[in-house]
């Protein structure tokens, strides 16, 4: 099966819609150095944010993600692993 | 010591009869019921279709989802009702004091579990979202209004079955009576109509059956023909408040807590004994020091099913003897249903209003006197009352925990 494409956009704009509409973060505040803590999602908020994109884009996030501070971390790492997830179905 | 006084100075509710009190007061003291056909997915694999649920959209109550998206029901009903009753009292919405939460609830996030077994079991899926265990714990809903309060005091959940919320404010009235706390938001939640739930009280053959007529009419307590419990769901919660810190910021006082009582039924688990239930009476009527013959209604525990009822009659007759014939008892539940861990909040909710109107509320669809239930139980129709002073509810348990409050109108 050849895999999904999946684009840098599509990613970004799924991340963003879930931002603006299930955590109700105010657009105008959003842009890709946006730190996550700084716009009010705490740890738990995080933790429901990894969920919904998991499952959106059916990767699997490590278990340590200290790295994640800004939303551009974020969509870096959701991207790649995506990336990973089709290099292994293809290969 | 200083004797302190314990007043109620605000009201929050969500119930099968409407989520204000005012609503609430004006369908229980007209006599209509709020049990009807249950409306759920499930409904046709269910063999008791009567239930009396709580018409409470959460995106209707508050104003952000993130507000409400991350609690179970229970919490969004007892939140929203603890918000409508900190306002009722005149208290600021973010306190940062030394204040209690003190709920009961009897089956607590029972409709979160559910839903993580069916993603689980029946979806197939491998996770679960992640707040699932926040919102599946007992403490749910005290922990979300303790929170959003920002109280420091005691943040306590109580599960004792049916009688889960009588006891949280019986315990709150201790605390505040002690001086612990000067006031604290007590009450109770239950949101317990979720397809498992119900299947194991049908599989206890404890629900009524459906009246043919009228499904409106299925609960009939005190009644030859009753013949069971309806589920209901829902939230009630008090304000509990010092007098003297309630009347110094001039908060309005709607009835005072003068006696509580508990005692354990241990005969049997879930079977009834008169012995349980009036060493519970007898309780409150100890610690409120009134004569027996003080009481003049008795807001009864009142299910509708054949051992309680009679069983509650003939305890009121041994705590009250002669006087169990001049006073009157009801069941309210004939209209809101049975609300399990927050029956208790609702019925105490039920007494204050009947001693702030004179009115005694009634014990709707009794048509069919029962010889072992021969008492006044205000049938079909409330009925003003004078010189009203002391009123009792009554709350027992599967499990044993019986729990009575008396409440004295605000001369």
């Amino acid at each position: 099966m050849s895999p999904v494409l999946i684009s840098k956009n599509d990613v970004k704009d799924f991340v963003i819609n879930l931002l603006i509409n299930e955590k109700e973060i105010d657009a105008n505040i959003l842009n890709p150095e946006s730190k996550l803590k700084e716009i009010g999602i705490d740890s738990f908020g995080f933790l429901e944010i990894i969920f919904s994109i998991e499952h959106e884009f059916d990767i699997k996030f490590p278990q340590e993600f200290q790295d994640i501070v800004t939303l551009q971390d974020c969509l870096d790492i959701t991207y790649n692993l995506i990336i990973d997830k089709n290099k292994t179905r293809t290969s | 010591m200083h004797c302190r006084r314990i007043v109620i100075t605000g009201m929050g509710v969500v119930s099968p009869l409407g989520n204000t009190p005012e609503a609430l007061a004006q369908n229980i003291f007209s006599g209509k019921s709020g049990i009807q056909r249950f409306e759920g997915a499930f409904v046709d694999k269910l063999i008791c279709k009567v239930a009396a649920q709580a018409k409470f959209d959460p995106a209707d109550y508050f104003v952000k989802k993130s507000d409400y998206a991350i609690l179970d029901r229970i919490g969004q009903m007892a939140l929203y009702a603890s918000i409508e009753a900190t306002k009722d009292a005149n208290l600021p919405l973010k306190q940062q004091q030394n204040a209690g939460v003190y709920i009961g609830t009897g089956m607590g996030g029972i409709l979160s579990v559910e839903e993580g077994y069916e993603t689980l079991f029946k979806k197939g899926e491998n996770r679960l979202k992640p707040y699932t265990v926040l919102m599946c714990m007992y403490n749910s809903a005290a922990s979300a209004i303790a929170t959003h309060f920002e109280f420091s005091g005691p943040n306590l959940t109580f599960s004792t079955a049916c009688s889960s919320s009588a006891i949280a404010i019986g315990q709150a009235y201790k605390d505040i009576k002690l001086g612990d706390i000067n006031y604290a938001l007590a009450g109770g939640t239950d949101a317990i109509l979720a397809y498992a739930s119900i299947k194991s009280w049908e599989s206890i053959r404890t629900l009524a059956d459906e009246d043919p007529d009228d499904v409106s009419a299925s609960c009939k307590p005190f009644s030859a023909d009753r013949s069971g419990l309806v589920i209901g769901e829902g939230a009630a919660m008090l304000v509990l408040e010092e007098l003297e810190h309630a009347q110094s910021r001039g908060a309005p006082i709607y009835a005072e807590i003068v006696g509580y009582g508990t005692a354990n039924d241990f005969k049997h688990v879930a079977i009834p004994s008169v012995e349980g239930q009036a060493a519970t009476m007898q309780a409150a009527i100890k610690n409120s020091g009134l004569a027996p013959d003080a009481i003049q209604y008795i807001n009864a525990h009142g299910t509708g099913t054949k051992f309680n009822d009679e069983t509650e009659t003939e305890a009121i007759k041994q705590i009250f003897g002669k006087h169990a014939y001049q006073l009157a008892v009801s069941s309210t539940k004939s209209m809101h249903g049975h609300l399990m861990g927050a029956a208790g909040a609702l019925e105490a909710m039920i007494t204050v209003q009947s001693l702030l109107r004179n009115e005694l509320p009634p014990t709707i669809n009794l048509n069919n006197p029962d010889p072992k239930c021969d008492l006044n139980y205000v049938p079909n129709q409330s009925q003003k009352i004078e010189n009203y002073r002391y009123a009792m509810s009554n709350s027992f348990a599967f499990g044993g925990t019986g729990a009575s409050l008396i409440f004295k109108k605000v001369e």
